[in-house]
């Protein structure tokens, strides 16, 4: 089934080949739609997706480019996982919805748990993920990351609330930690010292804020920091006190810099805790170019490599289900 | 010349006109070689000119030739003047014979002629230097004039290169007028045929992602990794500090307490001339008590890898039997025995506690150890002391 106009809307279904973009000038006021959850199944579109305003509904795959000059919304339930294998990017907003689901049913409770995969940056104007599992870089004016992982920088350039979601690394006008969020490396930016709030799931139930450094914890714990699970790792907990800096910047503003310099001595296991996840990740990327023989090699490395989780996400980053 | 009134001879009149003809025509010779000279400087000078162009030189030979040519009729036609004079002169001769008016007249006519000669000498040198320079002028103008055309075509093609540069110049300035309104109309065409796709470009694309895309992700980040050296090298810097000053206030003085205790030690225990790995004899003290004897001596203590092994010494097998027959006497004749197991685990422990305090060396407790186990050390029989008693 191919794509359906009904009224000014544009809805696709199931498998779709080629791109989808506005072909007169008055297809450009239309709105867009991928549906998943009709008889055609997931949605399975092979190229890229270019609209006033996108809707994604329930589960499905974009293989190329989404870029909306409107607002993309993305809406999956419990089960259900959408993969935009070539970023995801908006001139207006780009919202995930909320997931109805106490903590231990999320992506902290269990990786596989997740309702977003994308491959690529995120970018947006104002942007709110939940559940998503993004391989690149998250960029928008406000963002709001509700149990995601992030493999790659967030820059926020007014706002960024993490809660109870793991990132690499972040740049931010203001930020705040909500719950339990963890790191992978221990490199931040913003113009307010980070604030603290505790993370309120379905039950009721709140859970004290806390930011993990993952490499401290990688081979025994997750991810994700299940500190509100009961799994936390107190040792690996980064303090307010002593690893947020207060640094004066080029431009002679002063801004909240994490660094663990100040009380870390021996960076080695750190080092090579990071380097083996580079080395997963870049290795992951390639994946698809190498030869038969160079792909059973990497996973036979993976093995020896990898936990249970970061293989998950290792097999997500090639499209994987 | 006598005008007597005897009146003039005709050998007088024959010499004047000889000396008039001679007054005449040296001057005309000079004038022909002055001529000459200067022809012949006037071809050398031709012919530096002509050096260039030969054929002109060759030409200015010819006219040197032809000059001279002429030069040499002229000289002729002189000759020829002045066997009209010698004709004049003799009918002159005949005149003055007859009358001495006619003397004069002929005299007059003979200045006259000798004027008029003058002025064809004057003429022909006139007319030969005249007739030199417009030779050299049309040979002058023959040769340049091929230069003065080739300047001419060269002027010609300047300017109308000049004229062309002008051409192209206002060609070109025309023709980006043109491009740069076609090029205007072209881009106005495409954008009003693809308002949409550039709508989506200018509109969508570009503030949405290329901007964003454009920033290096590491500039980002680039206040976070300044700090993080920064710290850690200040970290480096406080840490090599306190180092120091541990080493300075800690351990320095445990090393000078540790050097002083090893002097004090060598001071009062050190033997002369004892080397690490040879031989040294330990004195033994011979210990009588009230709860028992023990006499010990005989003791060489080889200090070997930390440990001591006892042995024999022959070297000092007199002085033990010195001792033990002194020790003898004084006991008088009481026997010995050698030390029960317990008393010799008693003494062992004794040991411990001693290297425990520090009085005596844990390196070399394992070797007195061993040297009480193996050397059977012999006490006073005190039972048997009794008995005897």
């Amino acid at each position: 089934m191919g794509e359906q106009v009904q009224g000014d809307r544009i809805v696709v279904a199931g498998a779709s080949a080629g791109s989808h973009f506005p072909r007169t000038q008055a297809e450009m006021e239309f709105n867009w739609e991928a549906n998943g959850l009709g008889a055609a199944g997931p949605f399975e579109i092979d190229g890229s997706v270019y609209g006033k305003s996108l809707r994604f509904r329930g589960p499905g795959t974009v293989h190329g480019t989404v870029l909306g000059r409107g607002d993309v919304t993305c809406e999956t339930g419990a089960g259900q996982c959408q993969r935009f294998l070539a970023g995801l990017a908006a001139s207006g907003n780009l919202v995930c919805s909320e997931w109805p689901a106490g903590l231990r049913d999320t992506t902290v409770g269990d990786i596989r748990r997740a309702r977003m995969v994308v491959r690529g940056d995120v970018m947006a104007e104002n942007l709110a993920l939940d559940g998503a599992v993004v391989f690149g870089n998250v960029e928008a004016t406000r963002v709001r990351l509700s149990h995601c992982l992030v493999l790659g920088s967030v820059v926020a350039h007014e706002s960024l609330t993490v809660r109870a979601s793991t990132l690499f690394a972040y740049h931010a006008g203001t930020v705040t930690f909500e719950g339990p969020c963890a790191l992978v490396h221990a490199m931040g930016e913003s113009l307010n010292l980070p604030v603290m709030a505790p993370y309120q799931d379905l039950s009721g139930a709140a859970v004290e804020p806390s930011v993990e450094l993952y490499p401290l914890v990688r081979g025994t714990g997750s991810l994700f920091n299940r500190s509100g699970l009961g799994e936390g790792v107190p040792a690996a907990r980064l303090s307010l006190d002593t690893d947020w800096v207060k640094v004066t910047r080029p431009d002679g503003q002063s801004a909240y810099v994490l660094s663990i310099m100040g009380r870390a001595l021996n960076l080695r296991a750190y080092g090579r805790a990071i380097e083996e996840i580079y080395t997963l990740l870049r290795t992951a990327l390639e994946f698809e170019h190498y030869s038969p023989r160079d792909q059973a090699r990497t996973r036979e490395r993976w093995a020896g490599m990898a936990t249970a989780e970061e293989l998950w996400v290792l097999e997500q980053s090639m499209g994987g289900k | 010349m006598s005008q007597g009134g005897g009146g003039i001879s005709a050998s007088e009149v024959y010499s004047i006109a000889r000396s008039v003809a001679e007054s005449t025509v040296a001057p005309v010779e000079r004038q022909v070689a002055r001529l000459e000279s200067e022809v012949s400087e006037l071809g050398s000078r031709v012919r530096e000119l002509e050096a260039e162009m030969g054929r002109v030189a060759s030409e200015l030979q010819d006219m040197h030739r032809s000059l001279t040519n002429g030069l040499r009729e002229v000289a002729s036609e002189m000759g020829n003047l002045q066997g009209v004079a010698r004709q004049q002169l003799a009918a002159q001769q005949e005149a003055v014979e007859r009358t001495n008016l006619v003397l004069g007249a002929t005299t007059a006519g003979f200045a006259a002629s000798t004027l008029a000669t003058t002025g064809v000498a004057n003429k022909v040198d006139r007319g030969t230097a005249a007739a030199a320079e417009l030779e050299y002028l049309r040979q002058y103008n023959d040769a340049r004039a091929p230069v003065m055309q080739v300047k001419e075509f060269s002027g010609e093609i300047a300017e109308r290169f000049a004229a062309a540069v002008d051409g192209v110049a206002m060609n070109r300035a025309l023709y980006d007028d043109h491009f740069t309104r076609v090029t205007a109309e072209l881009e106005q065409k495409m954008r009003t045929v693809g308002e949409h796709i550039f709508r989506v470009v200018e509109q969508d694309f570009e503030p949405a992602v290329a901007t964003r895309v454009e920033v290096p992700r590491m500039k980002y980040h680039e206040v976070a990794l300044v700090t993080d050296v920064e710290r850690a090298r200040t970290r480096g810097r406080e840490l090599e500090s306190d180092l120091g000053k541990t080493f300075a206030e800690v351990v320095q003085p445990l090393l000078s307490m540790q050097a002083e205790l090893e002097q004090v030690l060598a001071d009062r225990y050190a033997l002369d001339g004892a080397e690490a790995g040879g031989t040294v004899a330990v004195p033994f003290d011979v210990v009588i008590s009230g709860g028992g004897t023990r006499v010990a001596c005989d003791a060489d203590v080889v200090a070997h890898a930390g440990r001591l092994a006892l042995r024999e010494s022959q070297e000092l097998a007199p002085v033990r039997e010195a001792i033990t027959a002194r020790a003898g006497d004084f006991l008088g004749g009481v026997p010995l025995r050698t030390l029960h197991p317990e008393e010799l685990e008693q003494v062992v422990q004794a040991l411990h506690r001693l290297a425990a305090q520090g009085r005596i060396s844990q390196e070399l407790l394992p070797g007195y150890e061993e040297a009480l186990r193996e050397r059977s050390l012999q006490v006073l029989d005190e039972r048997a002391a009794g008995a005897r008693d």
